[in-house]
């Protein structure tokens, strides 16, 4: 393998687990802190998209605009869903999952309502930049640093903010922190408009280099949510890690084709043959495989494995 | 004892029906129970074992997906489709042995496994989406994407296609092979399907009375103590989770046969989300439910397509009108509103209360009867006149 073949490799590792990270960071922060599987999150990132479109095709507004105010408007529908409908149901996990659900397909249908079921793109300015012989997208190194970003954010704001004191000593102990004077109902309440508002920004930043159609979420939550079991307990550490072991394998099955099965179908040039791997949908296929595998071994997720091991 | 007369009527009352009635509705009660059988391997493993599982339409869609491969196949060159039947149960059985093996085996909570029959679900979708092109092809089968499962001809003129045939059997010492279809000279595919009904009813409810069903309810209840009194619930949770999914993937025989044809919806959201409501909605911890909650869903989602705002919206309706009628319309037909409304209010399901006020006024009960009676006749003679009855 060349130098530059080697480097693109890379920067499409790099890729994988930016897209992992984003697409998890939010749901990872509503069930590592509040033990609630939500699968909404999916239509959270697909309104964030829409947040962008609105504001770039009808109010004309600069992109970077869009993506700003994204966050802010699928906070602003997290923390309605969370009083008007999962706050009835703490300590329920299964029912809140169900819930979810349904408000996942009632979301689906309201924004088919408003914006038809079609696909549109979002236009952008960034170009290429060369790679020896590869040309890469400027924007996925955008989308990397943006990642970053937001898990730097979110490890300050839980770490060293009073918000963030309280909204761990609210998970660590309801009764407690209720005791000490923390208004947990509301801890509760932000803690999930914040999940949002990651899956609404994860949302925003993707919408340029994917279709902005209703159903979008629904291609993403499976992965979404099978980086966050294997990540385990830890927030952070644990997306971290497992964005990073799934993208990593993700990104080389997408990338290379392993062993071809001929069948016995009427193709046009004759070898009728299947190719295993080097295509996006197999690199999903060996994300689930990995993924299970990895969870037979560690049952708790990865940071899980290193909390006992510790 | 009075549930097992009541279970019994019913399935009394149903094989009488296709005399009455037109083949279109021996078709469409015919699909409902296969809906049920599919909601009732969801109760045994949801409502008894407590394991909530997505997946339970990813063995419903692999079952049918096997059967039609193996089918179409086997039809024009044996005749019969037993070794079809039998691959999608093997086929379905196994898949979920094996995802049941790494989920219970690793020990990983049930939230997790939600989780994971979910993905592995939306996997499987956009594992037959991406199957249209002319490669995916497994003897003269053709997976066809989008288009759903056909049988390849001589040709790549689309000469000569065939479709996923109905259940086929050709014992040894028939004249000719027996198909069960349901048309206006046989019922035969509707009685099989009633008949299959009845014996994973009774399945199921063995399962439960024995040594399996008992230990499971114990994990629903307390797995901790379970597993001190020395049982390995793992196996009995893989166990359970095998079978469940083998009743799946028997639904998902009997619809390739019935529809004659499989297509990736079966792996769809929507589809896993129509499942859920059937359970939730018919009563999670009644065998029966889901039955009952397949029938009142499936009649309401086709009868509600038929009136006014939800099936056609009038075309000099104002922009707004057609926007609520439209919004309306979507809520009822994704049933996303009905899954949040029943998890707030309706904890059980209609089953259980329903039967309990059957057994309360039990004498009045057999008054209900009267008007099925008379509706029955009615339709015997309406079907008559229009000359459009299946005897």
């Amino acid at each position: 393998m060349s130098l530059d073949t080697a480097a693109i490799v890379v920067l499409e590792i790099l890729n994988s687990i930016t897209i992992l990270v984003l697409l998890a960071l939010g749901l990872a922060l509503i069930f590592g802190m509040m033990r609630i599987v939500n699968l909404a999150q999916g239509e959270f990132f697909t309104a964030g998209a829409f947040t962008v479109l609105t504001a770039v095709r009808f109010a004309h507004l600069p992109l970077w605009v869009g993506m700003l105010l994204a966050p802010l408007v699928v906070a602003g529908i997290g923390i309605a869903i969370e009083r008007l409908i999962i706050r009835r149901l703490y300590g329920r996990p299964l029912d809140v999952m169900l819930a979810t659900w349904g408000v996942s397909l009632l979301l689906i249908g309201l924004i088919t309502v408003i914006f038809g079921a079609v696909t549109q793109g979002i236009p952008f300015a960034l170009g290429n930049f060369q790679v020896g012989r590869y040309s890469y997208p400027e924007y996925r190194i955008v989308m990397t640093t943006v990642a970053a970003g937001l898990m730097l954010g979110v490890y300050v704001l839980f770490r060293y903010t009073a918000f963030g004191r309280r909204a761990r000593a609210t998970i660590a102990n309801p009764e407690m922190a209720s005791a000490a004077g923390i208004n947990t109902p509301r801890m509760f309440m932000l803690t999930f408009g914040l999940g949002a508002g990651l899956a609404g920004a994860a949302g925003a930043i993707m919408a340029p280099i994917v279709g902005v159609v209703p159903t979008m979420g629904v291609l993403y939550i499976a992965r979404a949510f099978i980086t966050v079991v294997v990540g385990g307990p830890v927030v952070l550490v644990g997306t971290l890690s497992s964005a990073s072991a799934l993208g990593f394998i993700e990104a080389l099955i997408s990338r290379f084709s392993l062993f071809q099965i001929e069948t016995a179908g009427h193709c046009a040039p004759p070898p009728c043959a299947i190719n295993i791997g080097g295509s996006a949908f197999f690199g999903q296929i060996a994300l689930l495989i990995f993924a299970i595998l990895l969870l037979r071994l560690l049952p708790q997720g990865i940071s899980g494995f290193w909390r006992q091991r510790r | 004892m009075k549930r097992i007369a009541s279970t019994e009527t019913l399935a009394a009352l149903l094989l009488l029906v296709p005399w009455a009635f037109k083949p279109y509705t021996a078709n469409v009660l015919a699909v409902y129970m296969i809906y049920g059988i599919l909601a009732l391997s969801l109760t045994l493993i949801w409502g008894y074992a407590g394991i909530m599982s997505f997946g339970q339409t990813a063995f419903f869609g692999i079952g049918a997906y096997a059967y039609g491969a193996i089918g179409l196949n086997l039809i024009n060159r044996t005749q019969q489709t037993h070794a079809a039947v039998l691959g999608g149960l093997v086929v379905a059985a196994f898949l979920a042995a094996v995802v049941g093996y790494f989920m219970f085996y690793g020990r990983i909570s049930d939230v997790y496994a939600s989780i994971i029959t979910l993905a592995l679900t939306l996997v499987l979708f956009a594992f037959a989406v991406s199957t249209g092109g002319d490669e995916w092809v497994i003897g003269v089968a053709r997976f066809g994407g989008f288009n759903g499962m056909f049988g390849q001809g001589e040709s790549s003129q689309n000469i000569a296609n065939f479709q996923i045939p109905p259940v086929t059997v050709w014992l040894p010492g028939m004249a000719q092979p027996f198909e069960f279809k349901i048309n206006r000279e046989s019922a035969a595919g509707y009685f099989l399907v009633l008949g299959m009904s009845v014996v994973m009813y009774l399945t199921a409810r063995w399962l439960l009375r024995a040594r399996l069903g008992r230990v499971a309810v114990g994990i629903r209840e307390n797995e901790a103590r379970v597993a001190s009194l020395g049982y390995d619930t793992r196996f009995y949770k893989f166990a359970l989770f095998t079978i469940a999914g083998a009743i799946a993937g028997l639904a998902g025989i009997l619809f390739a046969a019935w529809g004659r044809f499989v297509n990736p919806d079966r792996f769809g959201l929507g589809f896993a989300s129509s499942t859920v409501v059937y359970v939730l909605l018919g009563g999670r911890t009644s065998l029966l439910g889901g039955f009952v909650g397949a029938a009142i869903v499936g009649y309401l989602t086709s009868y509600l397509a038929e009136i006014a705002p939800f099936g056609t919206i009038p075309g000099d309706a104002t922009p707004w009108a057609r926007f609520l009628m439209e919004a309306g319309r979507r809520i009822v037909r994704e049933q996303g509103a009905v899954l949040v409304g029943i998890v707030l209010a309706l904890e059980d399901g209609v089953t259980p209360p329903l039967s309990r006020l059957l057994t309360r006024y039990r004498r009045w009960a057999w008054w209900l009867l009267l008007p099925a009676v008379v509706f029955y006749f009615g339709q015997r003679v309406a079907c008559l006149q229009a000359d459009v009855c299946l005897f």
